[in-house]
């Protein structure tokens, strides 16, 4: 658990532009995630299905809601923990993919080569890469999608994070999902037509 | 794209989607007149704004990642443990400390009553980990902390008083300390278990050494690593804390638990590359940890530190250590350990060990190690040379008993003999940090013998004498002057005598010295004149044993060039040794000709052994009884590793023997490092381009490499050089057997029949006609060579020479007539 007001003071570097108060508070916040995240599976029956939303809620109220009042903050809090959250999730991803090729290669032990039926690490992959290219495009949009698909947020939650109308981060959000479908399906057909 | 037309397509798009269709179509066709590709653009968009996405299941997915692939029992209270609380049969004592993992206590074993260390780790911890903590407290080595025991969140460890690593450490402690984690290591690998975190804070110095502690552990609690930081940009500005100095880092990295997350494991300052680049690690990355290891220990700083965590992974990936100062052979094992690549570092600890322990051995030449240079004979002519080199000879012989003290060997050093040249330049190239030198002069009974002793490192007299006697009083001269460079040195204090007067003839002395003079001379007359002064020396004394000695070391001299039937010769050296024996039991060339003797004439293994070890008691600095040991008896057994560890003391002190060296070759061999082989030959193809035995070795080595020309060239260059005798001869049907020229090779092997040495050509024959690919010759005359009892035949019957015949039942045949069948 960080010390009293860490977070605070964290978010107060960062905005003053240090990237290693950000990347510490990641650090933080992915900690608490999981942290809360094992809470909650052992508490739930097993086919429960997390909500990210509740887990990021839970660790904003736990790390810095009782420091801290200021909306400023919240709003960066959220973006740093839908970061956390996208990076948690291509990271296993990615370690998923690598298990599978040396799956493919080798046969490997039972114990590791169980891998779950719905494995879905190569789409997470693609769309990681299809969201970078979207935020090269437009910065807002791809934010807009961390905070909806990563951290859970609702179109409300996200618009009164950003200071825009419910409206355009329902518009953005529309076009970013039909975007990024386009992008991932492109991607798929062009990896169908050259194997290599 | 530019900004202002994504603008428009999203535009576009907004308007588009919440239309029907008929009315959306009058839109595009309106907005995009003449404009196709967006057009196309927009109603792709469209037609991907329904169906089933991905992002349905994102949020399962995050679920089970984060909540690990386990479903997780409620976490132990994180409550610290109290000073007498019970846990199973163990009673906590105190808290000792905090490590990366959680808190260490000390505490007691009520049933064992005994000590024990318990760490206790942040969460429970799971089936998995407690089968594979059970594979590590399998672990039984005097270098690794035992795991007693596992409980459902701590594990159960030898309770070690020490304290951890930390440099800078003397080199030759050093070294030791290194030896020691490199044997714990090994003994780990052996069993698959890589530490993957090896630091000075794992590892803990205690009275009796090392104790590597929590191998593998860090892994068991963090499996796999994944995703590279390479690219921190990647995750949108989420990456490695970078503010955090490397170890807290660790921490942070090893102190929650879960399944694998891009989480690197290992502490970013003695990571390997391979590590901080998540990528799959296996036992060549503790080497790499190892050798950061062993540079703080050297140096007392890191060898991989930057301001942040995340720039020390880069260094470890990108940047090589500041050079440091040490021994040479010490730098570069710590350079090949820290070799970005894994398959340019040692590739197993074992290999590891061996060049700490040669480097031990190199290093602990630089604590007392005298080199005496011949005394000059002055005034006289040189024909009374053989006098100063037999006195030096002399006095060498007395300090190589005294213990604690490496003193060179002879031929080494006599190899400067006449050459102006600096003292530290030779005591650089002899591996000695103190030079001896000095002169003889005689005049009717009188002698006067002038000596000095010199630091090599500075050229600094440290001692000098002159003594001023009567020539009978030869022995004590020799004598007093050993215990002055013994206590000098301050190896040794003793008052015993270090040379005792061997006759009380002075006649039969200088005729010893005479015969040594000659018998160093290789060619066939002085060998004679050799025998001749031996044989007269025991005429004058009968129980002068250095005579009998040198009767005994003139036949099996005889018997290498092939000049005696070995049967023969061996009969005489073993009465001879023994008669030595008689008149000075602790004669260590005595032991050291009988138990060669035993092990080639009578192929009892286990008697010569200790006859050989019993000689190198007596003399601890006999390079004789070294390569006696490995040449007729580890070799020839295969023992090839504990062959080079006494051949290479054999060559700490007898650097410059191309003889030597040849043996080292012939082990190197054995033990399949082929490129140490290849350097070790080209070396005493340096030394001494006239070596036979080195030409032979290196023909070899040729064609074995397929290398079948210059085989030739070097062969037809060692007859040239050599004459045609049995070595030469020997060396060239080799070559041509594996140039394929047949009836060349034949031709030698008739040669061999009538030539010079031609006792050895059965040995000859079949190494030409295993060159040839004949075997049944190959093995008719092999058999026949170990029935004339070649003395080469044993070793090089286990060398790469016979590789291809391994296999044929024939050769174990030859195993069994060397009573060597298992």
């Amino acid at each position: 658990m960080p010390a009293e007001g860490e977070i605070t003071s964290l978010l107060f570097q960062m905005k003053q532009g240090d990237r290693h108060a950000e990347s510490r508070l990641a650090a933080l916040v992915y900690t608490d995630l999981r942290r809360v995240a094992r809470r909650l599976m052992s508490r739930e029956r097993p086919d429960h299905t997390l909500e990210p939303t509740a887990l990021v809620n839970e660790a904003y109220l736990r790390l810095l809601a009782q420091y801290d009042r200021d909306w400023n903050n919240r709003v960066h809090f959220f973006s740093v923990a839908a970061q956390v959250m996208r990076r948690i999730l291509v990271d296993h991803a990615r370690s998923r993919s690598a298990e599978k090729r040396r799956a493919n290669l080798a046969k490997v032990d039972l114990e590791h080569a169980c891998l779950p039926v719905n494995d879905r690490s190569d789409e997470i992959l693609a769309l990681d890469q299809v969201l970078d290219r979207l935020a090269a495009l437009d910065a807002r949009q791809s934010r807009i999608v961390e905070l909806r698909f990563f951290a859970g947020l609702t179109e409300d939650e996200i618009a009164a994070l950003l200071g825009v109308s419910p409206r355009t981060v329902k518009r953005e959000w529309s076009f970013a999902k039909a975007w990024l479908k386009r992008e991932l399906r492109s991607r798929e057909a062009q990896s169908t037509e050259s194997p290599a | 794209m530019s900004g202002e037309q994504w603008e428009r397509i999203k535009e576009i798009y907004a308007r588009a989607s919440d239309l029907p269709d008929a009315e959306r179509r009058a839109l595009l066709e309106r907005e995009c007149t003449g404009e196709p590709d967006l057009l196309a653009e927009i109603q792709e968009l469209l037609a991907n704004a329904e169906g089933p996405s991905l992002l349905v299941d994102s949020s399962r997915i995050l679920g089970e990642v984060l909540a690990g692939d386990y479903p997780a029992p409620p976490p132990p209270s994180t409550e610290p443990w109290k000073a007498g609380e019970m846990l199973g049969p163990y009673q906590i004592l105190a808290p000792i400390g905090k490590g990366g993992m959680g808190e260490v206590y000390r505490a007691l074993d009520l049933r064992m009553d005994r000590q024990v260390a318990i760490k206790r780790v942040p969460e429970r911890l799971s089936g998995r980990f407690v089968r594979e903590v059970r594979a590590i407290a399998a672990l039984n080595h005097p270098n690794i902390c035992i795991v007693h025991d596992v409980g459902p969140n701590y594990l159960v460890m030898e309770y070690v008083d020490g304290a951890p690593l930390r440099g800078p450490i003397p080199e030759a402690n050093a070294i030791e300390l290194a030896r020691q984690i490199a044997a714990g290591l090994e003994t780990a690998h052996a069993k698959g278990i890589i530490h993957r975190d090896l630091k000075p804070a794992n590892i803990l110095r205690t009275t009796g050494g090392v104790k590597l502690c929590d191998f593998g552990i860090a892994t068991l609690i963090r499996p796999v690593a994944s995703d590279s930081l390479e690219k921190p940009a990647l995750a949108a500005g989420v990456s490695f804390p970078d503010s955090m100095p490397g170890d807290v880092t660790a921490t942070l990295i090893t102190s929650e638990s879960g399944t694998a997350l891009g989480e690197t494991i290992g502490t970013p300052a003695y990571m390997s590359p391979e590590q901080a680049a998540g990528q799959a690690v296996d036992g060549r990355s503790d080497i790499f940890s190892f050798g950061s290891v062993l540079y703080e220990v050297l140096t007392g700083r890191r060898a991989f530190q930057a301001d942040t965590a995340r720039d020390t992974m880069i260094a470890v990936q990108r940047e090589d250590p500041e050079p440091f100062e040490a021994s040479p052979e010490v730098v570069r094992i710590v350079n090949r350990c820290l070799r970005k690549n894994a398959s340019e570092r040692f590739q197993t600890a074992a290999e590891l060990r061996e060049a700490l322990e040669k480097a031990a051995a190199a290093v602990s030449r630089k604590a007392p190690c005298v080199a005496v240079l011949p005394f000059v004979m002055a005034g006289a002519d040189p024909e009374n040379e053989y006098f100063s080199d037999g006195l030096t000879e002399d006095i060498i012989n007395a300090l190589s008993s005294v213990a604690g003290l490496k003193v060179i060997a002879r031929t080494s050093t006599f190899a400067f003999k006449h050459q102006a040249r600096d003292i530290r330049e030779i005591a650089d190239t002899l591996g000695a940090n103190h030079v001896m030198e000095g002169s003889v002069r005689r005049a009717g009974d009188r002698i006067r013998i002038t000596t000095r002793l010199i630091a090599a490192r500075d050229g600094t007299q440290l001692w000098a004498n002159r003594y001023d006697r009567d020539l009978r009083d030869i022995f004590l001269v020799q004598d007093e002057i050993s215990h002055a460079i013994a206590t000098e040195l301050r190896v040794s204090l003793t008052t015993q005598r270090l040379v005792k007067p061997p006759t009380e003839h002075f006649a039969a002395y200088e005729e010893i010295l005479r015969g040594r003079h000659y018998f160093y001379r290789f060619d066939p007359e002085d060998q004679a004149r050799a025998l001749a002064s031996f044989e007269k020396a025991a005429a004058i004394d009968p129980e002068y044993a250095a005579a009998h000695i040198g009767i005994a070391l003139y036949h099996w001299g005889q018997m290498i060039v092939g000049m005696e039937n070995p049967r023969e010769s061996m009969r005489i050296c073993v009465a001879k040794a023994r008669e030595a024996l008689r008149f000075d039991p602790g004669s260590s060339e005595a032991h050291h000709v009988i138990g060669a003797c035993l092990a080639i004439n009578d192929f009892e293994w286990a008697e010569s052994e200790q006859y050989l070890k019993r000689a190198l008691q007596l003399n601890p600095n006999s390079f004789d009884a070294m390569h006696c040991y490995t040449h007729y008896c580890l070799g020839p057994l295969a023992r090839w590793e504990d062959a080079l560890r006494v051949q290479e003391q054999a060559l700490s002190l007898d650097p410059l023997s191309p003889h030597m060296n040849c043996i080292h070759s012939i082990i190197l061999d054995g033990l399949g490092r082929h490129e140490t082989e290849v350097e070790v030959l080209e070396h005493v193809n340096r030394l001494d381009p006239g070596f036979v035995a080195g030409q032979w070795l290196l023909v070899s080595l040729r064609v074995r490499q397929q290398r079948i020309a210059e085989a030739l060239e070097l062969a037809e260059a060692a007859i040239r050089r050599g004459g045609r005798w049995a070595m030469t001869l020997g060396t060239l049907g080799i070559a041509h057997a594996a140039a394929g020229h047949q009836d060349l090779a034949n031709d030698v092997i008739q040669e061999l029949g009538s030539a010079p040495g031609a006792e050895s050509r059965a040995f000859w024959a079949s190494l030409i006609a295993a060159a040839m690919g004949d075997s049944g010759e190959a093995f008719r005359w092999a058999a026949q060579s170990i029935e004339n009892r070649d003395s080469l035949m044993p070793i090089i019957l286990r060398s790469s020479s016979f590789a291809a015949l391994r296999s044929d039942p024939r050769y174990a045949g030859l195993l069994r007539l060397l009573r060597m069948e298992k």
